[in-house]
């Protein structure tokens, strides 16, 4: 930061010296016919130069918005005297004028040159920091906001995970108290099948990957629940051909889709329907594709996807743009949802 | 003095049993003429039936209980049947009408039982009852009101594919038409632009044009271009935005 400034700096006396040359020319050939360039120039430096030191030296003790143009006006003010000052001091030791010489002939125009170029050059040079300035506050805040998002998406990400969906829970431990008097083996897979899903769930929000085996044992606990539950209204396969069960994988991505294809494709519609899974390998991409034959998604279901936009973001956080998530209707009835994620 | 009868409607099979068995073991004398697994179902099997009680789960295919109740056109006892709904319960505590947990337990079943064979033991007002049910549907139809989008339907050729919000960029308005641009596709949606102001998540999706809705959790970088006016960067993309003069404040203030 303070070397960035220190380059600032530098870089404003050396655009302010060029000026000052630039001036100098103007001013010996155009003014006053192409006598004495090298006093012009020395004195057009001295100007230039103090000037911006005076104004470099304000503008880093005035800081406050309210004191802008005040500073720059007395900067601007005391340059010229300084300028002005040792102009006299280079024209009484090295040519000898005296003070009253200097101050007839000389100072009147190095005043009114003075103020007239300071005046657009020290506008140039405010309103350019001012640029620079708000463009480093606007990286600045966005930094900030961004740090702070992050980890208030974390902290949510983090209460998703670890949250079970109190329907999902209840339901289910109905059907578990209907099934004692109904079918007491029933019941007691369903208790089992719901103890590792809830396990698994705990500990994966815990985890940053799990395996790809561990994923689709967790989906199947939670698809053989409902299959319970639902009975014939729902049928659903797993086909996994990927021979990799130790395959690194982030936790929370099938799942969740799974969980809106029966949400709302499957149990809102009468007739129910199938999800299939099927995992492939091709050209060092895993494709997971999750399809069911459930109501689809209309208009108002376009407003549900919630979990969607969570696996979106999670596989975006985790491989960035080399991993993607498609989802399609599915012919005649249904969604296609396409995972792909690099080995 | 006459039988009570009831009908039992509810997607799931299991508690459908369940809640008959339990039904004998508490009330012996209750017939139940039937049960249902939607919606629909249920509401065919109130009008055949004329039951004096109708239990009812609440997320049914087909049709929710809750409308079926609202097109139930006999005087029919109507209790709900829910899973964990801290909404609904509320509106049917504040309204005195019966609903049932799931799971269910004896006691909480045995104490609707007692309501309910009192209420028909009197004679209650129809009208009365109309009355509490409009205001519970009004509540309950108010939350399930979404919230906001989060899936854009787009067509590709033949497909029908849905791009989650969240990978959106930005939205631009093109003639009579809508951009959707992700970081590797560009659709086109007939959406106007103001109307899915409307529908985005506010803190999410900012209006920062007339014509441009700019997802700003994709912004990498915002900056200012030689004519003083703010652009913004995407996320691995090389796609800019201009932000116009009367939106810069949104990214002066933060």
């Amino acid at each position: 930061m303070q070397r960035l400034k220190l380059k600032d700096t530098i870089y404003t006396f050396i655009i302010t010296a060029i000026f000052d040359t630039i001036i100098a020319v103007v001013l010996t050939y155009m003014v006053l016919d192409g006598h004495n360039f090298f006093d012009v120039f020395i004195i057009s430096q001295l100007m230039g130069l103090s000037i911006c030191l005076c104004m470099s030296y304000v503008a880093h003790f005035v800081d406050g918005k309210k004191w802008d143009v005040a500073g720059t006006i007395i900067g601007l003010v005391v340059g010229v005297l300084i300028g002005s000052l040792l102009s006299w001091g280079f024209l009484s030791f090295f040519r000898g004028n005296d003070f009253t010489y200097f101050f007839k002939h000389v100072f009147s125009y190095v005043f009114v040159f003075g103020i007239v170029f300071g005046v657009p050059i020290s506008y140039f040079f405010s309103s350019r920091e001012k640029i620079i300035e708000s463009e480093k506050q606007i990286q600045k805040e966005k930094i900030k906001r961004l740090t702070m998002e992050k980890e208030a998406a974390m902290t949510t990400l983090r209460l998703l995970q670890a949250q079970i969906e109190p329907h999902f829970l209840f339901n289910t431990l109905a059907n578990v108290i209907s099934l004692f008097d109904i079918d007491i083996e029933k019941s007691r897979q369903m208790l089992i099948n719901l103890n590792e899903y809830l396990r698994i769930s705990l500990q994966r929000t815990r985890q940053e990957m799990i395996t790809l085996a561990q994923e689709l044992d967790l989906t199947r606990k939670y698809l053989e629940i409902f299959k319970i539950r639902m009975g014939n209204r729902l049928s659903y396969e797993i086909n996994d051909k990927t021979n990799k069960s130790d395959f690194a994988f982030p936790p929370l991505i099938i799942q969740p889709l799974v969980e809106n294809s029966i949400k709302y494709g499957i149990e809102p519609k009468i007739s129910g329907g199938t999800i299939i899974i099927d995992c492939t390998i091709k050209e060092n991409i895993l494709e997971i594709m999750i399809t069911d034959t459930g109501k689809g998604l209309d208009e108002d279901a376009s407003k549900a996807g919630i979990g969607i936009n969570n696996v979106s973001q999670r596989l975006e956080n985790i491989y960035g743009s080399a991993a993607s998530l498609i989802l399609k209707q599915n012919n005649p009835t249904g969604i296609k949802a396409i995972i792909r994620v690099p080995l | 003095m006459k039988q009570i009868t009831a009908i039992i409607a509810d997607d799931e099979e299991n508690l459908r049993k369940g809640l008959t068995l339990l039904l004998e073991r508490l009330w012996p004398e209750l017939k139940i003429l039937g049960q249902a697994q939607n919606g629909i179902e249920a509401l065919s099997l109130i009008e055949f039936e004329k039951p004096d009680i109708a239990f009812l789960d609440i997320k049914m295919p087909g049709m929710t209980g809750i409308n079926v109740a609202k097109k139930v056109s006999n005087a029919c006892k109507i209790v709900f049947i829910t899973a964990y709904d801290h909404f609904a319960v509320q509106a049917f505590e504040s309204e005195a009408v019966d609903y049932i947990l799931k799971p269910l337990t004896q006691n909480r079943l045995k104490a609707t039982i007692d309501r309910l064979k009192k209420q028909l033991g009197e004679q209650e007002q129809p009208l009365d009852f109309d009355l509490k049910m409009k205001k519970i549907i009004q509540v309950l139809e108010n939350k399930d009101v979404p919230e906001y989008l989060r899936l854009i339907k787009v067509k590709t050729g033949s497909d029908l594919r849905f791009i989650p919000v969240s990978q959106v960029l930005y939205f631009k308005a093109e003639d009579k038409y809508t951009i959707v641009q992700t970081a590797t596709n560009e659709f086109l949606i007939k959406t106007p632009i103001k109307d899915l102001e409307n529908d985005l998540e506010p803190k999410q999706f900012w209006r920062v044009h007339r014509s441009a809705i700019v997802n700003i959790e994709k912004i990498q970088a915002i900056k200012r271009s030689f004519s003083n006016q703010l652009i913004i960067g995407f996320n691995e993309t090389m796609h800019t935005i201009a932000v116009s003069r009367s939106y810069e404040h949104l990214f002066k203030q933060m």
